[in-house]
């Protein structure tokens, strides 16, 4: 039995006889000043990576380079524009305007937990990749027993459990995204 | 007064109502109406005309209630604590009973597959076929088809005991 016509009307009118006051601003203005904040800290965070890593560059070029070194800074550098290359094609069709139907924004929101799936996957890769680049070079460069091997083997290690940490983590809300519009497609083909 | 100042003027009591109408938790929905407030704050330049603010507004509301159901989900309040932060603040809504049949249909919104709440949120909110179909980006008679259904499950979920 469908809800009769009159009911419905009432059911709207009581729905919309719910006005608590105005919405207060100040937690969003709060929000956005944070965000800004934010913003400009990560906006700074990479221009000082990136000047550190170039005055590193700089330093060990500065009095002529040997072997190892220049492999090292090419292996470094490389895998650097790879994952930036990598980063900016993964965005392609992504950004589009929150103002979309409800239908193109889940469209949108598989596209993107897809994206951030490709982009873990990558990601691993490029880790497990840089991995061996890098103990690679300091076996050929007999550097694996001494205390570069030993400073470059810690920061190794470290980057490897950060990296699982925040994959792990990162899959897990993936695959509860896509779980969520998949019950949500579900539905609308229920229709 | 800004245009995104009188936008929340005009439509806050909506988008609150929305926000009431996906979260239960009186935090959770205090949460999704600033994400609601940030999401129109960034879109709102963007908006053209092309269809009524209204629906432009709820658009957006409603995007953003979706991806805010992608976070994990904090342990549910029981109906009554959530009713009582609801309507701690004074209005014109002072009837108890009409307050009442509000936090049950609040409830029994909130019980619903999303896609059904999805198009009588919008129904409630006064927008008609074509507006709804417009929010969702799906023909006016499928909103027809889908409203008329989802009317019957939420009818099904009030009269349940």
């Amino acid at each position: 039995m469908s809800t009769p016509l009159a009911e419905w009307e009432d059911l709207a009118a009581d729905w919309r006889a719910d006005d608590q006051g105005p919405v207060d601003l100040a937690p969003l203005r709060r929000l956005l000043a944070a965000q800004r904040r934010r913003l400009v800290a990560v906006v700074l965070g990479e221009a000082a990576l990136v000047l550190a890593f170039g005055w590193l560059s700089w330093l060990v070029v500065r009095d002529g380079v040997e072997a190892w070194e220049v492999v090292w800074l090419l292996t470094l550098w490389g895998f650097t524009v790879v994952a930036v290359a990598f980063a900016l094609w993964n965005r392609r069709g992504t950004w589009r305007s929150l103002g979309a139907s409800v239908e193109e924004y889940v469209r949108l929101a598989r596209l993107r937990a897809q994206r951030a799936r490709a982009s873990l996957v990558f990601s691993c890769g490029l880790l497990v990749a840089e991995v061996l680049a890098v103990v690679a070079q300091l076996i050929w460069f007999g550097h694996a027993s001494g205390p570069l091997g030993l400073v470059v083997g810690s920061l190794l290690v470290a980057a490897i459990s950060v990296v699982a940490g925040a994959c792990w983590l990162a899959a897990r809300r993936i695959r509860r995204e896509l779980a969520l519009l998949d019950e949500l497609s579900r539905q609308e083909a229920g229709d | 007064m800004t245009d995104f100042e009188r936008v929340v003027a005009e439509h806050g009591p909506a988008l609150r109502r929305l926000a009431a109408a996906w979260e239960r938790d009186a935090v959770a929905r205090e949460d999704l109406l600033q994400e609601i407030l940030l999401a129109l704050w960034r879109a709102l330049p963007r908006f053209r005309g092309e269809s009524s603010e209204k629906t432009f507004v709820l658009r957006v509301a409603h995007n953003r209630a979706l991806t805010h159901r992608f976070k994990p989900r904090p342990r549910a309040e029981p109906l009554d604590a959530a009713a009582a932060v609801a309507d701690a603040r004074p209005g014109p809504e002072a009837d108890a009973a009409a307050a009442q049949r509000r936090e049950r249909l609040r409830g029994a919104l909130q019980a619903l597959p999303i896609a059904a709440r999805q198009v009588l949120t919008l129904s409630l909110e006064g927008l008609s076929g074509a507006e709804i179909a417009a929010v969702l980006g799906i023909t006016e008679n499928n909103a027809g088809v889908r409203l008329s259904r989802a009317r019957r499950a939420l009818r099904e979920e009030l009269e349940r005991p």
